[in-house]
């Protein structure tokens, strides 16, 4: 008695006499459609558990693997704790290792990738993480990496891909690999994202993140999803051993006459809109409410439109752009990164000073020079919107200026985090915020759990 | 299609339904902006300070800006000239005053052997909105709004978890719905009810929960249905965590695009040269009504009085089986054409009526088969 497994479009079906013990499988149903029993990919382990117990034969017909091995050319060379992390999660080879940015959680991917020795789908939030994936990966596995976005589609036996890519692929690809590999592992409990996990068969899996939590408290979900939390750094135990110390500045702009104008108008037009719908400012939810309701309440949405315009005003002001100017004069022999929450700061910044743009206006190719020229300290400085938020390996930033960006503590963690990859010398953060406006306050939010 | 931000709806209860454009004005508008703007910028500021109804004006916007031609650029030229650029920038401490951001245009243009206008010309055309329109689009405005009507449906299907979709049985409507669908790794099952067929389409792993992964692929079949001319679409839209009934049909739509998906055209060679002979002696209907065998979707390549016709090129034994036992469910005077030389088994495999034929079906071949169904 047996029954055979096959791989169809991110499910497995499954035929054969099936016994007791498998029909009523919670995760098991029979398809009406095709006439045979089926479940999601990422049953595939359970599957197996369950059929072996029974003393069950399986025919198994789910892999078409890109290689039979991914053996490296060259080994990896751990540090203590990063050894320490990938013998924790090589206990059960699925599951999470946390740890700051810049304490080299590549590295233990790696590690891991060289233990299993099997065909492996990393999976990045950005095209600049794919690119920086492929030149880390080749060096360890020559001519065997991938990559699979939307500019480049050529898989290899070890595979970079972005969330929104294999999120689209994982039908065709799912079967392709057994181990999958989640950078920055807090964005895959999104809806759409967590399909990546679901409608593959891969049996080993591992996250990788600075800061789990999610806002939505998703974060719950990497566990069934990826696998428990098996290692954790706090950037605390990190600060000044592994990674650089650091020191935050806060620089107060103004908005100029007629900015401030427009700022007063649009704010007494918000909160009296606000107050018209019983709604209060402070409150998150009730500023989803608003969101919510601006579907179909006219008032609403110029509520939203008004907001909107004022958020604007403070992230592109032209004295943020003055700003800049003092913080490049001041280090002439620095390498700059600069952050912006909105594409037209970084494009206005961009041609002012003739620093070299990543955005995603920008062509993918000459992203892809400009990256690598300021790698090789070709190129000073670099301005950017979300872009380069988060892992990209920027080696010798010594200056981080932020223009702008949400309260979140997790995106002003990581865009500080690219100065701090180990250096001697203490990094620099700048702030720039607009006094007198409620960008004060946001900027107070995201650093609360900094210092 | 219109990115999803642009999608107008409206709900009564549960039920959603587009919020179709019924007055060309806003698309007369709109093609009129971009036929007195020189750039995509200029067009998307001057669509953005038309005022109005922001949602679908930027959504008639998108549609034009895709339809339009828009000047090509040399992506290669441009990164080269921008990457000189910012490297002589930072070799000379950036651009702190507006007098070295001269110089340095001018040192970048020395070293590109360039002038220092184009320089500068090439630098910008890194972004989209410093093209130049060539040639807006050469709609009509109420074309344009059938455009703009159907992206509307599409956008709503985005968030679609299955589509129920009533077709007449008419070979070549069902066929390009069902190719589409294959061709998009969807699953569907099919029934004759209602004077026609309905279709459900959903993706494999719609059984164990209901998820919108599935939706834009499902808008990607609207075009073929609406061309249809006579349809309806039912189907389950999830908004804003909500669930809506969707019950579209060509008597509730406005008039939408009939973009005619390939008609009459044939699969192969193989199959036009065998029409060409027996269409000389016979009747020949080509792409016959479509057959549900087992709530699948089967078109025959042709009919001949009652009979089906079925050309089979490659083929293994197992794909033949497969495919006479779901046919003779379908309880209907079938005949198989299989190449010989394609033909991976021997002759005792074979059902009672196939024939094979080498190279392509030639009329002596079948022409017992066929006679007794012929009608001149």
């Amino acid at each position: 008695m047996g029954v055979a497994i096959s791989w169809d479009r991110g499910t497995l079906l499954i035929e054969g006499d099936l016994p007791r013990e498998l029909r009523r499988l919670s995760f098991v149903k029979f398809d009406e459609r095709v006439g045979k029993f089926r479940t999601l990919a990422m049953y595939y382990p359970n599957l197996l558990a369950v059929a072996r117990a029974a003393g069950l034969g399986v025919e198994d017909r789910v892999w078409a693997l890109h290689c039979l091995e991914a053996r490296p050319a060259v080994e990896v060379e751990l540090r203590p704790y990063q050894r320490q992390a990938l013998s924790s999660w090589a206990r059960t080879k699925r599951g999470v290792v946390v740890m700051p940015t810049g304490a080299g959680k590549t590295h233990v991917a790696i590690g891991a990738i060289s233990l299993l020795k099997t065909p492996t789908l990393v999976v990045v939030p950005t095209v600049e993480l794919v690119q920086q994936w492929r030149a880390r990966l080749v060096k360890h596995f020559p001519g065997r990496v991938g990559v699979w976005y939307g500019e480049e589609k050529r898989e290899s036996c070890v595979t970079v891909s972005t969330y929104d890519s294999a999120y689209a692929a994982v039908e065709n690809l799912g079967n392709r690999y057994k181990f999958l590999i989640f950078d920055e592992v807090h964005h895959l409990p999104s809806p759409a994202y967590r399909q990546i996990a679901e409608l593959s068969p891969a049996p080993y899996r591992l996250g990788l993140t600075a800061t789990l939590e999610r806002a939505d408290g998703l974060h719950v979900d990497v566990e069934w999803l990826v696998g428990p939390v098996v290692y954790k750094m706090t950037p605390q135990e990190a600060r000044g051993v592994w990674t650089a110390d650091y020191e935050i500045e806060v620089v107060k702009v103004s908005l100029t006459e007629g900015e401030r104008e427009m700022y007063k108008k649009l704010e007494e037009k918000y909160l009296s809109l606000l107050r018209r719908r019983g709604l209060k400012f402070k409150s998150s939810t009730d500023f989803q409410k608003l969101v919510m309701m601006s579907g179909r309440d006219p008032q609403a949405r110029e509520a939203l439109e008004a907001w909107r315009g004022m958020r604007r005003l403070l992230f592109e002001t032209e004295a943020k752009v003055e700003a800049v100017r003092q913080i490049l004069e001041r280090h002439r022999e620095s390498r700059v990164l600069i952050f912006t929450e909105y594409t037209s700061l970084a494009r206005k910044v961009s041609e002012t000073f003739l620093i070299p743009l990543v955005t995603h206006d920008v062509n993918p190719r000459e992203r892809e020079q400009v990256m690598a020229m300021f790698k090789r300290g070709e190129l000073r400085a670099l301005v950017t919107g979300k872009v380069l938020d988060e892992g990209v390996d920027l080696p010798d930033v010594e200056v981080v200026v932020i223009l702008g960006g949400t309260a979140s503590v997790r995106q002003f963690v990581q865009r500080m985090g690219r100065a701090l990859r180990l250096k001697p010398q203490k990094a620099k953060i700048y702030e720039v915020i607009t006094a007198g406006t409620r960008e004060v306050a946001t900027s107070k939010r995201r650093r609360r759990e900094v210092k | 299609m219109i990115p999803l931000d642009f999608l107008k709806i409206q709900r009564r209860g549960r039920v959603v339904r587009p919020l179709y454009l019924t007055n060309p004005a806003p698309a007369g508008l709109v093609l009129e902006l971009a036929k007195s703007s020189r750039t995509v910028g200029e067009f998307r500021k001057a669509v953005e300070s038309a005022g109005g109804d922001r949602k679908l004006l930027s959504g008639l916007a998108h549609i034009v800006e895709r339809l339009s031609h828009v000047e090509e650029v040399d992506v290669k030229q441009v990164a080269r000239v921008r990457v000189e650029v910012f490297k002589t920038s930072a070799e000379v401490g950036l651009a702190l005053t507006p007098e070295a951001r001269e110089r340095i245009f001018h040192a970048a243009a020395e070293r590109l052997k360039m002038g220092v206008e184009e320089v500068k010309r090439v630098f910008y055309k890194a972004y989209e909105d410093n093209r130049v329109i060539v040639q807006p689009p050469s709609v009509t405005p109420s074309e344009l709004m059938e455009i703009y009507n159907l992206s509307l449906l599409q956008a709503l299907l985005f968030k679609s978890l299955y589509v129920d979709l009533w077709l007449p049985n008419v070979a070549t409507v069902v066929k390009s719905v069902v190719r589409a669908a294959k061709g998009h790794r969807l699953m569907y099952i099919a029934e004759e009810r209602d004077g026609g067929l309905w279709i459900h389409f959903e993706g494999p792993a719609s059984i164990f929960r209901q998820t919108e992964r599935y939706g834009v692929k499902l808008a990607k079949l609207v075009p073929y249905i609406t061309a249809a001319g006579v349809w309806r679409i039912e189907a389950e839209v999830k908004l804003n965590q909500r669930k809506y009934r969707l019950d579209e049909s060509h008597e509730k739509a406005p008039p939408l695009p009939k973009r005619t998906p390939e008609v009459g055209e044939f699969d192969s060679t193989v199959e036009w040269e065998f029409y060409r002979q027996v269409s000389r002696v016979c009747s020949v209907e080509r792409e016959p009504e479509a057959l549900v065998v087992e709530r699948r979707v089967y078109i025959p390549d042709f009919k001949i009085g009652d009979l089906y016709i079925e050309i089979v090129g490659f083929w293994t034994p197992d794909y033949l089986r497969r495919k006479y036992e779901k046919l003779s469910k379908a309880n209907r005077p079938l005949l198989i054409l299989v190449d010989e030389e394609l033909a991976a088994a021997t002759w005792g495999e074979l059902m009672p009526n196939v024939v094979l034929y080498r190279g392509r079906p030639k009329l002596s071949d079948v022409y017992k088969y066929i006679k007794p169904h012929c009608r001149q």
